[in-house]
């Protein structure tokens, strides 16, 4: 058990022990190369660490599998004992296709991270980032993406079939332009959602217990969102409201760039309001964090 | 030059109180009284390069609040302070790469993955070449005894163990500063007496600056030639360690369970000479004695046959913390809790 202290010449040899050989010359030679290596590291760490948690994500998956089922069911007795084929501007088959897509796509653009923030926030985990040279934004985002490789990638499998099967039975292929802007229009979605949570975890500096708050959220937004039904359900008035809130650029704006609803045109120009949203929302965060970090109690240890 | 300067610094937490019961409840949803606590409470004191401070007060004295002002992790309400020359809450990069704080309660390991990946992340994050991480890497973890635990998850680590791993981490990237909030507790004894020598050497060999608080006297004896009391938000004493010590360390307790009833004037008598007599019950009492007499004392007890089992224990920190900070403070009316007047006055000339 004795151990040698004396054995660690590597400690002498590098350090001569003169005051300033640790010093100035640090920031130099950390090169560009290692800052964003320090993300990459977090990315793969994340990545490292949802392999542990394979079970939970595949639980997560047959959730899934419920409310999208119900709200089908639903659906399915609405349009049998309704006299038109079309309600909401969507046939039978489209509609279940939203319901399919839509849950999905909530699962793909849907974080789970603001309870991890917060957390960290309200016991004091964010010490152990606030003293490291590292960025908590940078750093929760790369570990956050990093697990969710392995999702997505089995999400990605998941809306192609759904896709597939829905060509079968009558649904206009896709054009690769479609795919792309669909694509671009998830991943902004991610974005846009992140950025949201992010903002309003800094909540978290000011409120105490957050976790209701964030289970009313969660749902608003998710209805909002229309991640539950079509926002056509809604109505005109609503609809307009919803135009100015960035929620429906989450769930029902992808969903319906995939599903054909949106003419190409259309679709740029919501990514144009998604990178809008973007921007905005990320002012709106760091603000919000920036103020939050000043009057941080950081509690515990 | 000195690696730390603080000056009249203060921390200020707003809380709020309520009774309890349910009508109190319902009224603090409506109107909350707010009230402030005074953590830190205008400190100043100064920390030279490859210096080791030991930070010792009772809980709640205001140890970590301190640690974490100084690591940037807390703005100050008010005061300043210089570390390595920069303003902590300014938390700039350079800063960041030039110290390193371990909080005992608080883990920067991912649970889920061995340590040596949380380890790899930082070295990432610090911006460590391979060579040297490597180095390092291998040096800390034989001189901490866990090279072989480098690859186990974390969540299957014992407490000691793990306590070693956010050590590693936190020294990857060799900082000559290093703040450690109760490092070892919850440990037990060879763990703590290896992260003890281990912070010694590291101390010794870096020429490092060390502010360790800890619940262990031991620790700080260890690791540090220079104590800071802290209580109540104020420092209580500053000065060597063994000076601290000399004052109550050459004081000893002896706790003495009798074979038989003895009435309070008869013992009182007996070792009027030798110790105070602090508790009495008739069958078992403990007596304060200076450490040169405890071989006359136990002599003495044993002589006159009265003695069924006994131990010897230092006088315990706290009890040391409490009348250093009542030295110093003790006429602004903290309110006597009933000790002899005469102890005070003695060890206030002694502070």
């Amino acid at each position: 058990m004795e151990k040698h202290p004396e054995r660690g010449s590597g400690m002498r040899k590098r350090d001569s022990g003169e005051p300033g050989s640790m010093q100035p010359e640090a920031g130099a030679v950390y090169s560009k190369r290692s800052r964003s290596g320090k993300y990459a590291a977090a990315f793969k760490i994340g990545l490292q660490a949802s392999l542990e948690y394979r079970l939970q994500f595949v639980i997560g998956l047959v959730s899934l599998v419920f409310p999208v089922g119900i709200q089908s069911l639903i659906w399915t007795a609405v349009y049998r004992s309704s006299a038109q084929d079309v309600l909401y501007g969507y046939d039978y088959g489209q509609m279940i296709l939203y319901t399919i897509l839509s849950g999905i796509v909530a699962k793909f653009v849907m974080t789970q991270l603001e309870h991890t923030i917060a957390e960290d926030i309200k016991s004091g985990g964010l010490n152990t980032y606030l003293v490291r040279p590292v960025s908590y934004f940078g750093y929760r985002l790369s570990a956050y993406a990093g697990s969710r490789v392995v999702s997505d990638s089995v999400l990605i499998v998941l809306v192609t079939t759904v896709l597939l099967i829905a060509i079968r039975y009558g649904h206009t292929p896709l054009s690769p332009v479609r795919i792309g802007l669909f694509t671009a229009a998830l991943v902004l979605a991610a974005a846009v959602q992140f950025l949201l949570s992010y903002a309003i975890c800094a909540l978290a500096f000011r409120l105490a217990e957050i976790s209701y708050f964030f289970v009313i959220t969660g749902l608003v937004v998710q209805i909002l969102s229309g991640g539950m039904v079509p926002l056509e359900v809604f109505g005109e008035t609503l609809n307009g409201w919803f135009n100015l809130l960035p929620f429906k650029y989450t769930i029902y704006f992808p969903v319906n760039v995939l599903n054909g609803r949106l003419a190409e045109g259309e679709a740029l120009t919501g990514i144009f309001i998604q990178c809008g949203w973007i921007v905005l929302l990320a002012g709106a965060a760091h603000a919000a964090w920036r103020l939050g970090l000043k009057r941080y109690v950081g509690l515990g240890g | 030059m000195s690696a730390i300067t603080v000056r009249d610094l203060s921390k200020t937490f707003a809380y709020y109180r309520k009774q309890s019961g349910l009508r109190h409840s319902l009224r603090n949803l409506f109107h909350r009284e707010q009230l402030y606590r005074h953590a830190v409470a205008n400190i100043s004191f100064d920390i030279g390069q490859g210096e080791a401070v030991g930070f010792i007060g009772p809980n709640g004295a205001g140890k970590t609040t301190t640690l974490k002002m100084l690591s940037g992790i807390l703005h100050p309400s008010a005061g300043e302070a210089r570390v390595l020359g920069y303003v902590p809450w300014e938390r700039r990069r350079e800063f960041k790469r030039r110290f390193a704080i371990v909080m005992g309660q608080k883990s920067q390991l991912w649970w889920d993955l061995p340590a040596n990946e949380s380890i790899y992340l930082n070295k990432c994050i610090y911006g460590i070449d391979e060579r040297e991480y490597r180095m390092t890497l291998d040096e800390l973890a034989e001189m901490l005894d866990v090279k072989h635990l480098l690859g186990v998850q974390v969540r299957r680590l014992s407490l000691g163990e793990r306590m070693k791993m956010e050590i590693i981490a936190a020294l990857i990237h060799r900082p000559k500063l290093l703040f450690l909030d109760e490092p070892t507790l919850g440990l037990d004894f060879a763990a703590q007496q290896n992260v003890r020598q281990f912070l010694k050497a590291y101390k010794e060999e870096k020429q490092a600056t060390i502010l360790l608080t800890s619940h262990y006297m031991r620790d700080i004896e260890h690791v540090c030639g220079r104590a800071l009391v802290i209580h109540g938000g104020q420092i209580a004493y500053d000065g060597k360690l063994s000076r601290m010590s000399e004052s109550f360390g050459r004081r000893k307790r002896m706790k003495v369970r009798f074979a038989a009833f003895i009435p309070p004037e008869e013992l009182h008598e007996l070792v009027r000479l030798l110790a105070v007599v602090r508790t009495h019950d008739g069958l078992t009492a403990e007596l304060e004695v200076s450490a040169d007499e405890v071989k006359p004392l136990a002599r003495l007890l044993i002589d006159h046959d009265l003695v069924e089992d006994w131990t010897v224990e230092e006088v315990p920190v706290e009890e040391v913390i409490e009348r250093l900070y009542k030295a110093k403070f003790g006429n602004e009316g903290e309110g006597d809790d009933g000790e002899a007047p005469g102890t005070r006055q003695r060890h206030a000339q002694e502070g």
